[in-house]
């Protein structure tokens, strides 16, 4: 997959930008808070239709401007493909897919697949259970569509129930559709389960040698699945977790009603990094936690490959900061022969000069593109 | 600059109309100050008189000038089979058809504990009432494929099964005619996952 062209208008702080990009690396290089991480949040948008930082559509929107748009032209399996998203600051996005206005704009999701290393995807090893599921959320909505809305079924049936939960408590409201909502909860809740136990059985097999080739060293990386609900063995299909989430919520039901919440279900996972046999949220040191972090997304970058039969595109924001110079060269060694990458960072010298050959570099100041090599 | 008093509250009263922003309010009513009083009028009586005149079967919930509706009062339908829908709209859409013989139950909404509706919010023990009296051999779940249309079609099935009547739901699947390619995701999912043998 490779991006050809974007074009933002009143985007962030950009009043209007056009860029095209090398089929390699792009490098968006300049000072903190000018506007970089704006261009990848750009490509990231135009393949997830959300944004990695906020949750609020209209934070895209250049201030004082109505409409912010988006334009986005890329290969996949190598035909053209023209993407155009409006944001409007009232009323409902659109977008037109080859020029041809679309119906469901969801239906666009994983259509350009990004893998992106931002910021707080650092936390991915030392944050809460809740970071790493948003991790795991991100990637598979993208991927899956029937992940994509069992998501926002199980999150709608979630409220519902602690609704009913907590209206009862207060002595407002009965129980007798909780039977119902329960019921909802396990079919949609097993479909997350399923998959993330899938994705998570996959992900543990690449990410070691990811991890090895990255530090160089002969760590091992181990990822086991802590599913919110107790289970012996991980079941093998969804029926089966469907029968056991049931089940579970059928033995902690007493409990639930007087803590008035939802206490078990896939709003409740976690995974456990594991470095050569220690729990690397407890033992590992800051820089290691870092390490492990991104080798876990380029551990998922194999995945996507590996899924869509050609590498996603890779967004990596500041990331250079935060490794040595070896791991920088083991980094750019790894994505080089496989994704147009973009990288955001604050200086051309984090890069070889090798690296740096071919590459399109834009620099980028107070919401203006320039080129330059 | 600020509109006159009265218009502002004619703008402030149309942009409480569901589906209605403030930039539409202020679209109607410039139009309706610029049309003949007469239209005005007639917009205002038409609005009293629906009003005053139409209120909720006392049989079946859908709209109605008589205490009982028209389809209710209509001997020539098919009582075996009874359709349960959310909302008035559902039944126009049903009928519009044209071939749906039987008759309609309107439970005025869909169980949504976060909204406050709750089963006695809606007319379901109505419903049961009504099955005592006359029972249909089969009900149609017509509600919508959403989380909250499921969980009430799945509520009611709960307290219909003692009765022993067929109870049926609304298929959901691809659209008759559509292009399996221009078919949005959701619907085609929920297609192969309710596809049938042959």
């Amino acid at each position: 997959m490779i991006v050809r062209t974007l074009r933002l208008y009143e985007f962030r702080n950009y009043a209007s930008a056009a860029l095209s990009f090398a089929d390699g690396l792009n490098v968006f290089v300049g000072k903190n808070a000018q506007g970089k991480t704006n261009l990848l949040e750009a490509v990231y948008y135009a393949g997830s239709l959300r944004s990695f930082r906020s949750s609020k559509e209209t934070d895209l929107i250049r201030w004082g401007a109505r409409e912010a748009r988006v334009d986005i032209e890329f290969t996949r399996d190598e035909q053209p493909n023209q993407l155009q998203i409006k944001i409007p600051d009232q009323g409902k996005r659109s977008a037109c897919w080859n020029e041809q206005p679309v119906k469901k704009l969801t239906d666009l999701v994983g259509r350009l697949m990004t893998v992106s290393f931002i910021t707080q995807d650092l936390l991915l090893v030392k944050g809460d259970p809740a970071d790493r599921r948003r991790f795991l959320d991100n990637e598979l909505s993208n991927l899956n569509h029937r992940y994509f809305y069992s998501f926002f079924q199980y999150r709608r049936c979630l409220e519902q129930r602690n609704k009913v939960l907590k209206l009862h408590a207060e002595g407002r409201g009965g129980l007798e559709t909780l039977p119902e909502w329960s019921h909802q909860l396990a079919k949609y809740g097993a479909r997350l389960f399923m998959t993330r136990s899938r994705f998570l059985q996959d992900l543990n097999l690449r990410v070691s040698p990811v991890h090895q080739a990255l530090t160089g060293d002969s760590e091992t990386v181990q990822l086991s699945y802590q599913p919110g609900i107790s289970v012996q063995e991980p079941p093998e299909t969804e029926e089966a977790w469907q029968q056991a989430f049931e089940e579970a919520i059928h033995k902690v039901q007493k409990n639930e009603i007087h803590r008035a919440t939802t206490l078990l279900g896939p709003h409740r996972d976690d995974f456990q990094i594991v470095i050569d046999g220690k729990d690397a949220r407890q033992f590992a040191s800051q820089g290691q936690q870092r390490t492990c972090a991104l080798g876990l997304k380029l551990a998922e970058l194999t995945f996507v490959e590996a899924a869509l039969k050609e590498p996603p595109i890779v967004l990596l924001d500041d990331v250079f900061s935060d490794l040595d110079p070896d791991r920088r060269k083991s980094l750019m060694a790894f994505l080089e022969p496989r994704s147009q990458t973009f990288i955001t960072c604050t200086e051309l010298a984090s890069f070889q000069k090798k690296t740096l050959k071919g590459a399109h570099i834009y620099h980028v100041q107070g919401g203006s593109v320039s080129d330059g090599a | 600059m600020l509109y006159p008093r009265s218009l502002n509250q004619l703008i402030g009263q149309l942009e409480r109309l569901p589906g209605v922003g403030p930039k539409l309010a202020q679209r109607l009513a410039l139009y309706l100050l610029r049309r003949p009083e007469e239209e005005s009028e007639s917009l205002a009586s038409a609005l009293l008189m629906a009003r005053a005149r139409t209120h909720f079967c006392e049989n079946c919930f859908f709209l109605s000038e008589e205490p009982v509706c028209e389809i209710c009062r209509d001997n020539s339908r098919d009582t075996s089979l009874l359709c349960v829908v959310a909302d008035p709209r559902d039944v126009l859409a049903i009928e519009r058809i044209g071939s749906f013989r039987g008759y309609y139950h309107v439970l005025q909404g869909l169980i949504s504990p976060a909204d406050n509706i709750y089963p006695e919010q809606l007319k379901i023990s109505a419903l049961m009432q009504r099955l005592e009296q006359n029972p249909p051999q089969e009900i149609i779940l017509a509600t919508s494929p959403t989380v909250e249309g499921d969980t009430t079609a799945l509520y009611i099935a709960r307290l219909l099964k003692p009765t022993g009547i067929k109870i049926t739901r609304l298929a959901h699947g691809m659209p008759v005619g559509g292009d399996l390619d221009y078919t949005d995701a959701a619907t085609l999912l929920s297609a192969l996952e309710w596809r049938r043998e042959l």
